[in-house]
């Protein structure tokens, strides 16, 4: 039995148990897929996807803040950060930085605040001094204040 | 909206089709690929169709002019080409019935499973991943901008907005097309344009394998391409990952054909090659260091004969050359740079990074890939390892064949992505499992065919070979 023939042999073995699994793979993708929710609008597709900050998203949407200002965020859930900067894709032209995370202790109408926070436009993570910023607060939910930036440094 | 998809969708068809009669082929040059064929061609002449428009101050919602100037494209390529003869499909197959039949199984699941992935996509818009961030960002830049102009400078120039300014055009110019026709800026049909790119893939695996090995080897290898979940992830979404693949298995494919035609056929075969590298380059940055790793496995075996380097067939390659050329003019006009290749940002440039991280980084790379990737089914099917294994017991058979060239095309590919990853600026912890499973996976469908290719030219005949 030649080289050939034994390694023939291998590969053939390898492609049927690689198809097989490939047609049971896709089978039962195809069984667990359905076509109902195609036909949802939107809006629905978008709240799907964003999930219970929907209603920031709509604040964000609904603001009367010009285009080219930036929005400030803040969340005390850290977890939900990359959501955030998820939406930053979905609301251009409207830009804002999502916060981290926020201490108690802030209180950005004095601009006082105990600690660091990372700011995130999305991408890289950047140190922010909130002490040196000023905002004016636009809405507030269970787990977000949307804040306008006004100035950074004084 | 069934006008407006209707016309993102069906005028650059219109416009492949014209483009691939200029080339010389027609729809019975292979009745299978054709319509994959037509897509990328037709993608890539909408896509410099709406390029060109973005410079001018023409309003980017002037689609009916857009419509026109694709049409018109297309028009013209077709009477172009009108006199050029046409490739003839190979000779039919004699294969036994129930092989041709499991095939076209084959092709038909796959391509209900590509469109079944696209619809189960558009469940949700695009809103995260490189989808999102990287691509669709900066096509929403672009629309929102009117064009390429000083506002979309000044948008650009945000660091924390969009991330790879410099990744080549042609996946965001496909969603700036689409949302031109809706008047706006959308969030689901967007994908579309990038999702045919999947459609297109399974019809052209399917008609490059079934030309090199027999029906149910090629059922088998096309089935096993389309269950890795990387496929199917990028099926459902608006990456260019697939893309850049799917570029490189085309110019590959139609590269076997070139050499296995004579005369006018195989010249337009290799016209055909040229689009493919076009497309690989114009996809992704990735593209770039495929064409390095083909151009090395051209060069190589040509050392001690440097005039064979040089042929009339080489002008072809300004196509894929002025992609090149188009994508870096762009960049430097407005100042964007690889995060890269600019290396770390803080200190060091990236050929200083290469050197100090060397020791480090490569160890940790090969480890981590032999860990996650070789061995792991989901990651490819080990069909890396089939081919590895092929190459190694055939080497001789290998190097004197025209398996040469891809075989060292995918070694050179390879061992670039190790370079890039021993002189990353980011964290290699977080470089690597963000990145490198995704970009190994793109040279999956060449590897395919790679493998086609052996089983039918290196083992006995009736065990593989497409009997004609």
């Amino acid at each position: 039995m030649t080289k050939g023939t034994i390694v023939a042999g291998v590969l053939a073995v390898f492609l049927a148990l690689n198809g097989g699994y490939a047609v049971f793979a896709l089978a039962r993708e195809a069984s667990g897929a359905g076509f109902g929710s195609f036909r949802a609008t939107l809006e629905q597709r978008v709240a799907g996807a964003i999930g219970p900050d929907f209603a920031l998203y709509e604040a964000v949407r609904a603001s009367t803040v010009p285009e080219s200002e930036f929005l400030f965020l803040g969340t005390r859930d850290a977890e939900t950060s990359l959501a955030y900067n998820n939406m930053v894709t979905l609301l251009y032209p409207r830009r804002f930085h999502a916060v981290e995370t926020v201490p108690e202790s802030w209180d950005p109408e004095s601009a006082r605040f105990d600690g660091r926070v990372h700011a995130i436009a999305f991408g890289p993570y950047r140190d922010l001094d909130l002490a040196a910023v000023r905002f004016e607060l636009l809405a507030e939910g269970p787990r977000f204040k949307l804040w306008r930036f006004l100035e950074e440094g004084r | 909206m069934i006008l407006e998809l209707a016309r993102v969708l069906l005028l650059p068809l219109f416009l492949g089709a014209g483009a691939l009669r200029a080339l010389g082929i027609a729809p019975r040059s292979d009745r299978l690929a054709w319509l994959g064929w037509c897509w990328v061609a037709g993608a890539c002449g909408t896509g410099l169709v709406t390029f060109l428009w973005l410079w001018t101050p023409l309003s980017v919602n002037a689609a009916w002019g857009l419509d026109l100037l694709v049409v018109a494209l297309g028009a013209w390529l077709f009477f172009a080409g009108r006199d050029r003869p046409t490739v003839d499909a190979d000779a039919p197959k004699d294969a036994a019935f129930w092989e041709r039949v499991l095939f076209g199984l084959a092709v038909a699941a796959v391509v209900a499973i590509t469109v079944q992935r696209a619809a189960a996509g558009n469940v949700e818009p695009v809103f995260r991943n490189d989808e999102a961030h990287f691509w669709t960002l900066k096509a929403k830049v672009i629309y929102h901008s009117g064009g390429f102009n000083p506002t979309f400078a000044e948008a650009m120039s945000n660091e924390h907005f969009v991330y790879h300014k410099d990744y080549p055009l042609l996946n965001p110019l496909l969603a700036v097309w689409t949302f031109a026709h809706f008047g706006e800026i959308t969030h689901v049909v967007n994908r579309l344009p990038i999702q045919m790119f999947a459609l297109s893939l399974a019809l052209v695996l399917a008609g490059a394998l079934r030309r090199v090995v027999r029906p149910a080897a090629a059922a088998a290898i096309l089935l096993a391409v389309f269950a890795i979940p990387e496929i199917a992830f990028q099926s459902r979404t608006a990456h260019a990952d697939l893309m850049v693949g799917f570029g490189a298995l085309l110019a590959f494919d139609a590269w076997l054909r070139h050499r296995a035609a004579s005369g006018e056929d195989a010249r337009a075969w290799w016209r055909l090659c040229a689009v493919g590298l076009a497309f690989m380059l114009w996809s992704k940055n990735e593209g770039l260091l495929y064409a390095v790793a083909i151009a090395g496995a051209w060069v190589l075996p040509r050392l001690a004969r440097p005039r064979e380097l040089i042929t009339p067939r080489l002008k072809w390659m300004l196509l894929p050359a002025g992609v090149i050329a188009l994508s870096w003019g762009f960049n430097a006009w407005y100042g964007f740079e690889n995060d890269i290749a600019v290396g770390d940002t803080r200190e060091h440039s990236y050929p200083m990074l290469l050197v100090t991280q060397a020791r480090t980084h490569v160890p940790y790379i090969l480890g981590w890939v032999n860990d996650n990737l070789l061995w792991n089914a989901k990651h490819a099917a080990f069909l890396p390892l089939a081919m590895i294994a092929l190459a190694l017991l055939f080497p001789r058979r290998v190097w004197s064949s025209q398996l040469r060239l891809p075989c060292l095309a995918v070694a050179f590919a390879w061992l670039g992505y190790l370079l890039v990853f021993t002189g990353t600026p980011h964290e290699l912890e977080w470089h690597l499992p963000t990145a490198a499973s995704r970009v190994s996976q793109q040279s999956v469908p060449a590897m395919a065919l790679w493998i086609a290719l052996a089983a039918g030219a290196l083992l006995p005949a009736r065990a593989f070979a497409a009997r004609r």
